[in-house]
């Protein structure tokens, strides 16, 4: 256990209370849409830029604290610097609070997803320059191999988040440069810096949960990383096509978005062959919770990125979907379907690697997770229809915004119940993990201090080889001989705090 | 160092160079016209009202209140003075108005969006299908 693991609890632990945040604003504003009169406390726009900026926020924060959390695993070392992954962090948070705090008092850049004022801006592109200025200088001091995929693709990932944030900083007079900008976050952000980082810590998590040879993975994970560039770059396009730009747009944009779905698949290949059945039912609980958020993950990556996302870049059908509910059905799914299950995956690996998770508490992980899964498949399902009748509405018979909303309400209500249900699960999720937290709360924030609990894979390894002792008579002195080894480790595991 | 690495850095370095190169060219020459400097001051005012909260430029924005691409063609100057200076119930309101403008931004966000139109981009949003019919028909 690496002394930067215990540094990037922070994160995954602030993660998962933006993320709780996040479920309980949006069905603010999901109501707020539905009843305009009601009088919510935080106007709508206010609200609204609130949501978008949490969205992309909480992701990257977790994802950073996996990368922190990972990276060293991998490397086999410490991090270059470890004040600066604590530095990071506290830069970081507050940034994003000063982000939120001032566009709920209305300081708002009138950018989609990009509202934050741009000193903060500033402040969040110095953050991932000091994250990246960490791996690299770790990555050329480690000893391993220096074509790790794993490690590569961490890498490559981080750098890329630099490159195409910087020309977001300002703003342009001509609304096609600032649209041109805007989705090299919006897009590229997503569907290809944190698709790499994104693929690298999962292939790490793999390797140590269902003990694949690094070997079977390592061609895999070039393959997709490889695809993920390719297609990931380029197919920026399929936002491209009605801005203002050459029409050439719409050969690159739907050329390469048919692309996209390939390292989904690939992904999808490697993860399903590197484990079995037998071994799922194997796991710990911990380890299942895990499995499943990332299964979550993979299920909206092929559907809900992958195949609607493939539909929807075709550019004649683009013309009459694009700027409906149908891109915010995509968007859902693909954000937080793809990412944020995977973000909350890594997040409760890595909390709960020293501290236990009672038993209890995993009944209501699993009812979290349902919860999360429904609600999201019925805001998915509630926006598509309500997309699908402003296509027809606004563009097969021409009807005007008006009536077109009265329409389409009842749909919306349906994303508004669904969001409720996403709600439930996310607040629950997020109670479960700052609760089992909360008496160590200190300790994860001490840049010094050490959990006093047992390596929880180790206790779940341990368990196991108790039972099977009991059943296996004739087994019994090779695994005594295993018993002997783990108990040592933990002995110098508890001796070492 | 391996062949995977070295496929994978030259995707990365080729994919980047091209997707900077192609945006070079769709902004270079004529292909931008210039922004009149109302028009700027109308983007500003566009933009600290947070209006793509609600409504969309370019498809992109809150689905909510509509598209602004084409909006000056729909409404003209004066429909749109009218609609920002005395600002009308939201659809399913009974006591919430669209946001207020001042006279002096209301002309400022008119020029932008007039230049909006202007811009060459396929002309999205598609005019209603059955609107195109019915001025075949007329023809």
């Amino acid at each position: 256990m690496f002394r930067s693991q215990h540094l990037s609890y922070k994160y995954a632990l602030f993660a998962y209370f933006l993320f709780g945040l996040q479920g309980l604003v949006a069905s603010g504003g999901a109501i707020d849409l539905l009843f305009p009169d009601l009088g919510n406390p935080i106007p709508f726009v206010s609200g609204r830029a609130f949501h978008l900026n949490v969205s992309i926020y909480w992701p990257l924060i977790g994802m950073i604290g996996a990368m922190y959390f990972f990276f060293c695993q991998e490397a086999e070392r410490e991090f270059y610097s470890l004040k600066l992954i604590t530095i990071n962090f506290w830069i970081l948070a507050s940034t994003l609070g000063l982000i939120l705090g001032s566009l709920l008092l209305g300081f708002n850049e009138g950018r989609e997803y990009l509202e934050a004022i741009w000193p903060l801006k500033l402040a969040t592109a110095a953050c991932t320059i000091l994250l990246c200025f960490n791996l690299l200088t770790t990555y050329l001091a480690s000893d391993m191999p220096r074509s790790r995929a794993t490690l590569i693709s961490m890498v490559t990932g981080s750098v890329t988040l630099i490159i195409f944030y910087v020309p977001n900083i300002v703003s342009y007079a001509h609304p096609t440069v600032d649209e041109i900008a805007k989705f090299m976050v919006v897009h590229i952000w997503e569907e290809m810096s944190l698709e790499l980082i994104g693929t690298g810590v999962l292939a790490a998590l793999l390797i140590q949960v269902t003990k694949v040879k690094r070997q079977a993975v390592e061609t895999a994970i070039y393959l997709d990383i490889t695809f993920a560039i390719l297609a990931g770059i380029l197919a920026t396009g399929h936002h491209y096509y009605w801005i203002g730009v050459p029409s050439y747009w719409l050969w690159i944009g739907g050329t390469f978005s048919a692309m996209q779905v390939l390292p989904a698949i690939v992904l999808l290949y490697t993860t399903v062959k590197s484990m079995t059945f037998k071994e799922i039912f194997d796991l710990s609980n911990r380890d299942k919770i895990t499995l499943s958020l990332i299964g979550s993950s993979m299920f909206y990556h092929i559907f809900g990125a992958g195949f609607l996302g493939f539909l929807m870049a075709y550019p004649p059908l683009n013309r009459y979907v694009h700027g409906t509910y149908i891109t915010s059905a995509h968007s859902h799914l693909a954000l937080f379907g793809v990412f944020g299950f995977l973000v909350l995956a890594l997040c409760f690996h890595i909390l709960f690697t020293e501290i236990i998770l009672v038993k209890k508490m995993y009944r209501w992980c699993w009812g979290a997770i349902i919860s999360l899964n429904a609600g999201l498949l019925t805001m998915g399902i509630g926006l598509l229809i309500a997309g699908g009748l402003q296509v027809y509405f606004w563009r097969v018979i021409g009807l005007g915004i008006g009536e077109t909303n009265e329409f389409i309400r009842p749909y919306l209500f349906i994303r508004a119940f669904g969001g409720f249900l996403y709600a439930i699960g996310s607040l629950t999720l997020t109670f479960v993990v700052i609760k089992s937290i909360w008496p160590k709360i200190q300790v994860i924030f001490q840049s010094e201090g050490r959990l006093s609990v047992i390596n929880c894979d180790d206790l779940h390894r341990m368990h196991r080889l108790v039972g099977d002792l009991l059943q296996e008579e004739k087994k019994i002195e090779p695994l005594l001989k295993r018993i002997q080894v783990l108990y040592q480790s933990l002995l110098f595991f508890n001796k070492e705090k | 160092m391996q062949l995977p690495l070295k496929i994978f850095l030259a995707t990365v370095f080729l994919s980047i160079a091209l997707f900077f190169f192609v945006i070079y060219d769709s902004m270079a020459g004529n292909n931008l016209q210039n922004v009149p400097s109302e028009a700027v001051k109308g983007k500003m005012v566009f933009q600290k009202r947070a209006c793509i909260e609600c409504h969309t430029v370019f498809g992109n924005g809150g689905y909510y209140g509509g598209d602004l691409t084409k909006v000056y063609e729909k409404f003209g100057s004066n429909g749109l003075r009218a609609y920002l200076t005395q600002p009308p119930l939201l659809s399913g309101a009974k006591k919430k108005r669209h946001i207020y403008l001042s006279n002096e931004e209301a002309e400022e966000i008119t020029a932008y969006f007039r230049f909006l139109q202007s811009i060459p981009n396929m002309d999205w949003p598609p005019r209603p299908v059955y609107d195109k019919k019915e001025e075949a028909g007329v023809k």
